[in-house]
C-alpha cells in the first residue's frame, strides 16, 4: 500500500484535504455551541440571582420595616438549602447590616461583608450585579443587590383592616428601606462550562472521527478503482494487454472502468493485428528476397550467357575471316586441279596452286593462334605458376614489344614517344605475359586513334620508402578519343568493348589487368574524353610481395592509384 | 564504248587480307578487273574515281562499317550494286539489303556463292533495274573507260 504513505498520491491529498474540513467545521461548530451553552448557563445563574435577591427583597419586607430580626433570620434560613448562596445579606436604609448568612466560615469573608466597600452599594436604587472575585477566600461570586422596597401608601382609617388592597390602582409609592444582597458562588457555573466544554469536545472529536472514518472509507471507494487502472495501465504500458479492470461501484468510475477495457481490448487487437501484419511482411519479404536472389542470379547467369555471346561472337567473327581463306583458296584449287588435265597443267598454274596451299596453311595458323589466344584468356584467371617468372629487364622488354608492333603504328600515323628511366632494377615475372599486356595497352592506344596521334610511354622508379619496397612505373598514355565516364569503371571487365560487334572480343584488357596482378602489381587508368587516357602499370620490385593475387577485375581498384593488392 | 550490261570492274572491299585476296585471286581468274580498299573511307574514295560495276563490301570496318558505306555510295553512285558481306549475321546487313543492297553472304562463302553474285549483280543491270531504286541511271552519265 505504498500509494497510502505517498505524499503526493490522490489519495492521501483528498484524505488531508478532507479531513482538515471535517476538523475545521467541527472546532468552529464546537466553538459556537460551547459559547452558547456558555451564555446560557450564565444567563441562568444570573436569572436565577435575580430571583433569588428579589425574593428576599421582597420577604424581608415586613421585617425590615418591622426592623425584626428574628424575622429576617428566618427568611435567611430558607436560603441555606442552596448551596451556592455564598452569602447573603439585608441590609437597611443607612446601610447597616441588619442580617447576614454565610455558607462559608471565612474569616476574609465576614471581614469583606463588615467592610465599608461592601456598604457602598445601598445608594442604589435599582438591582446591581457584579462580578466579585475573592481571591482570599478563592471564589468568584455574582453579588447581586435588589431594594427592599415598602408601598407606602395612604390608607384612610375606613380601609384599615381590609386585606385586600389592589396594588394597582392606587399611585404606589415605593420607598426603599433597605437593600437585599446575595451572593451566589459561580463555581457550579464554571463546573457546568467546563462539564459542557468536555461533552462538546467529545462529541465534536467522536464526530469527527466518524466523519474521518467515512470519509476515508468513501476516498477508498472512489480511489480503488482509479488505483486499479493506475495499476491496469501500468501493465499495459509494460505490454501485458489481457488485464481488465473493475469498475467497482460508481457510475462514472464503471463508465471509466469499462471505456478503459474497451480501449485495451481494441489496443490488444491492433496489437495483434500489427503483429499479423508483421508476420505476413517477414513472410513476404523472405519471398522477395528469394525472388529477388532467383533474378539476380539469372541476371548474373544471362549476364555470362551474353558475355558468352559476346565472346562466341567474337571468335565467330575472328575464325570465319581465316576460314574463308581456307574454304575459298581450297575449292579454288580444287576446282582448278580436277578442271585441268596433268599435262596442261602449266608452271604458272603450278606457282598459283602453291601460292593457294600456302595462303590455306597461313590462314589455317592464323586459326591456331586465335584459338591459342582464347585458351590464353581462361587461363590466365587461375594462373599461379611460377616457375616461368625470371629476373628481367623492363626497358628491353618494352623496347621489344615497340619492334613488334612498329610496323602497325607507323601504318596508323602513330608518333611513339619513349622516356624509360635509366639504371631500373630488374623485375621478376614472366616477360612474355607482361609482353602481352603492353601489346594490349599501345594497340588499344592505336585503336583510340584512328587518324593518329601521340603515344608516349614511359618508365619510371619508385623508390622504396620505409615498409614500402618500392616499384616501377609503366606509363602508356594517348592522345586518343578517351574513354567516356560511363564506361571507364568497366574497361577492365571480361568482354567489355566498346568497339563494334564483333571487332575484338573485350578481353584484352581484362587479360591484362590479370597478369598485372598476378605479378603482384596494379593497373589503372585516366582518361579525359576527347583528349586522350592514360594507363599506368604499377609492379611492385619486392618479389615476396607477390603472391599471385587471382586474376579476376575488381571494379573498386579503377581509377585509384593505390597499389595496394585486395584479395578478390 | 563499254558494255554497260556486263560486269567489268569489281571493287573489293574488306580489312581482312586474305579475304581481299581471295575474291581478287578468284573474280580475276573469271576475267573480271579488280580492285581493293581496306576499309569505306578508302572505298568511297575509290567509288568517286573509278567506274565500278560492282562492289563486294564487309560490314564490320574501322572508321566506317559496310552499311554506311553503302549509304554514302547512293550519293555518289546511286546505281552502283552492292553485295555486303559478313563474318557473323548481323542485322546492319539486313538493313543494308532493305536500303537495296543486292544480297548479303556471310564467310566462310563457298566460292560458287561469289559466282552467283556477280551474276545476279548482273542480271539487275540487264533488266535495266535501278537496284537501289534512286531515279538516276549511272551508266547513261558514265563516261567511257578502257
Amino acid at each position: 500500500m505504498r500509494n497510502f504513505i505517498s505524499f503526493s498520491s490522490l489519495r492521501f491529498k483528498a484524505m488531508v484535504t478532507i479531513s482538515a474540513l471535517i476538523i475545521l467545521s467541527s472546532a468552529v461548530l464546537g466553538v459556537f455551541l460551547f459559547n452558547h451553552l456558555r451564555t446560557e448557563i450564565k444567563r441562568e445563574l444570573t436569572k436565577r440571582a435575580e430571583t433569588t435577591v428579589r425574593q428576599l427583597a421582597k420577604s424581608c419586607e415586613y421585617g425590615v420595616l418591622t426592623e425584626n430580626r428574628m424575622e429576617l433570620e428566618d427568611v435567611l434560613s430558607a436560603l441555606t438549602l442552596q448551596d451556592d448562596i455564598v452569602y447573603a445579606v439585608v441590609q437597611d436604609s443607612t446601610g447597616a447590616i441588619l442580617t447576614q448568612y454565610n455558607n462559608i466560615d471565612a474569616e476574609e469573608l465576614i471581614r469583606w461583608i463588615a467592610s465599608k466597600s461592601f456598604a457602598e452599594n445601598f445608594i442604589s436604587d435599582t438591582t446591581t450585579l457584579h462580578y466579585k472575585d475573592l481571591p482570599d477566600i478563592n471564589i468568584q461570586v455574582v453579588d447581586i443587590t435588589f431594594p427592599v422596597r415598602t408601598r407606602q401608601f395612604d390608607i384612610s382609617l375606613e380601609d384599615l383592616g381590609t386585606t385586600t388592597v389592589d396594588e394597582e390602582s392606587h399611585t404606589a409609592n415605593m420607598e426603599k428601606i433597605g437593600i437585599a444582597r446575595v451572593g451566589i458562588s459561580l463555581a457550579e457555573m464554571y463546573n457546568k462550562i467546563w462539564s459542557t466544554a468536555r461533552i462538546i469536545a467529545l462529541i465534536m472529536f467522536l464526530v469527527t472521527l466518524a466523519a474521518i472514518v467515512l470519509t476515508t472509507l468513501m476516498v477508498n471507494v472512489i480511489i480503488k478503482p482509479i488505483d486499479n487502472l493506475v495499476v491496469a495501465t501500468e501493465r499495459i504500458a509494460e505490454g501485458n494487454l489481457s488485464h481488465l479492470v473493475e469498475g467497482g461501484s460508481i457510475d462514472e468510475i464503471q463508465r471509466l472502468a469499462s471505456a478503459f477495457n474497451v480501449m485495451v481490448e481494441s489496443l490488444r487487437m491492433s496489437r495483434e493485428e500489427i503483429e499479423m501484419y508483421n508476420w505476413t511482411l517477414e513472410v513476404k519479404i523472405a519471398e522477395r528476397t528469394n525472388e529477388l536472389e532467383a533474378a539476380q542470379s539469372q541476371l548474373l547467369q544471362s549476364e555470362k550467357m551474353s558475355a558468352i555471346g559476346q565472346l562466341a561472337a567474337g571468335v565467330a567473327h575472328e575464325l570465319n575471316n581465316p576460314m574463308g581463306g581456307i574454304l575459298g583458296y581450297a575449292q579454288f584449287a580444287l576446282e582448278k586441279l580436277s578442271k585441268a588435265e596433268l599435262q596442261d597443267l602449266t608452271e604458272k598454274d603450278l606457282a598459283s596452286q602453291k601460292k593457294y596451299l600456302s595462303d590455306i596453311e597461313q590462314q589455317a595458323r592464323r586459326c591456331r593462334t586465335i584459338v591459342k589466344n582464347l585458351l590464353k584468356f581462361s587461363r590466365a584467371s587461375n594462373k599461379k605458376d611460377k616457375k616461368e617468372w625470371e629476373d628481367f629487364d623492363l626497358n628491353a622488354m618494352l623496347n621489344d614489344t615497340i619492334l613488334l608492333i612498329q610496323h602497325q603504328l607507323d601504318l596508323g600515323n602513330i608518333n611513339l614517344k619513349r622516356d624509360f628511366a635509366d639504371s631500373l632494377p630488374m623485375v621478376t615475372g614472366n616477360p612474355n605475359m607482361l609482353q602481352q599486356v603492353f601489346t594490349n595497352l599501345m594497340l588499344n592506344a592505336q585503336h583510340a586513334m584512328p587518324e593518329g596521334g601521340q603515344l608516349n610511354v614511359k618508365t619510371r622508379l619508385a623508390p622504396s620508402l620505409g615498409e614500402f619496397s618500392g616499384c616501377v612505373e609503366i606509363i602508356v598514355e594517348d592522345t586518343g578519343n578517351g574513354i567516356e565516364s560511363e564506361h571507364i569503371n568497366k574497361i577492365f571487365e571480361p568482354f567489355f568493348t566498346t568497339k563494334e560487334k564483333g571487332r575484338g572480343t573485350g578481353l584484352g584488357l581484362s587479360i591484362s589487368y590479370g597478369i598485372v596482378r598476378e605479378h603482384g602489381g596494379d593497373i589503372t587508368v585516366q582518361s579525359e574524353p576527347g583528349k586522350g587516357t592514360r594507363f599506368t602499370v604499377i609492379l611492385p620490385l619486392d618479389s615476396t610481395t607477390k603472391s599471385g593475387g587471382k586474376g579476376e577485375y575488381n571494379p573498386e581498384s579503377v581509377g585509384k592509384d593505390t597499389g595496394n593488392e585486395s584479395e578478390n | 564504248m563499254t558494255d554497260s550490261k556486263r560486269v567489268k570492274e569489281i571493287l573489293i572491299v574488306d580489312d581482312t587480307e586474305v579475304i581481299r585476296q581471295l575474291l581478287k585471286d578468284l573474280l580475276e581468274s573469271e576475267g573480271y578487273i579488280v580492285s581493293c580498299a581496306t576499309d569505306g573511307v578508302e572505298a568511297l574514295e575509290m567509288i568517286k574515281e573509278m567506274d565500278f560495276d560492282l562492289v563486294f563490301c564487309d560490314i564490320h570496318m574501322p572508321r566506317k562499317n559496310g552499311f554506311d558505306t553503302f549509304k554514302e555510295s547512293r550519293d555518289i553512285a546511286p546505281g552502283l550494286p552492292f553485295v555486303m558481306t559478313d563474318s557473323l549475321p548481323d542485322q546492319l546487313a539486313e538493313s543494308a539489303q532493305e536500303a537495296g543492297a543486292v544480297t548479303c553472304i556471310t564467310k566462310p562463302f563457298d566460292i560458287d556463292d561469289i559466282r552467283d553474285c556477280v551474276s545476279r549483280a548482273e542480271q539487275c543491270k540487264v533488266k535495266g533495274d535501278d537496284v537501289t531504286g534512286h531515279i538516276h541511271r549511272r551508266q547513261e552519265n558514265k563516261a567511257p573507260r578502257s
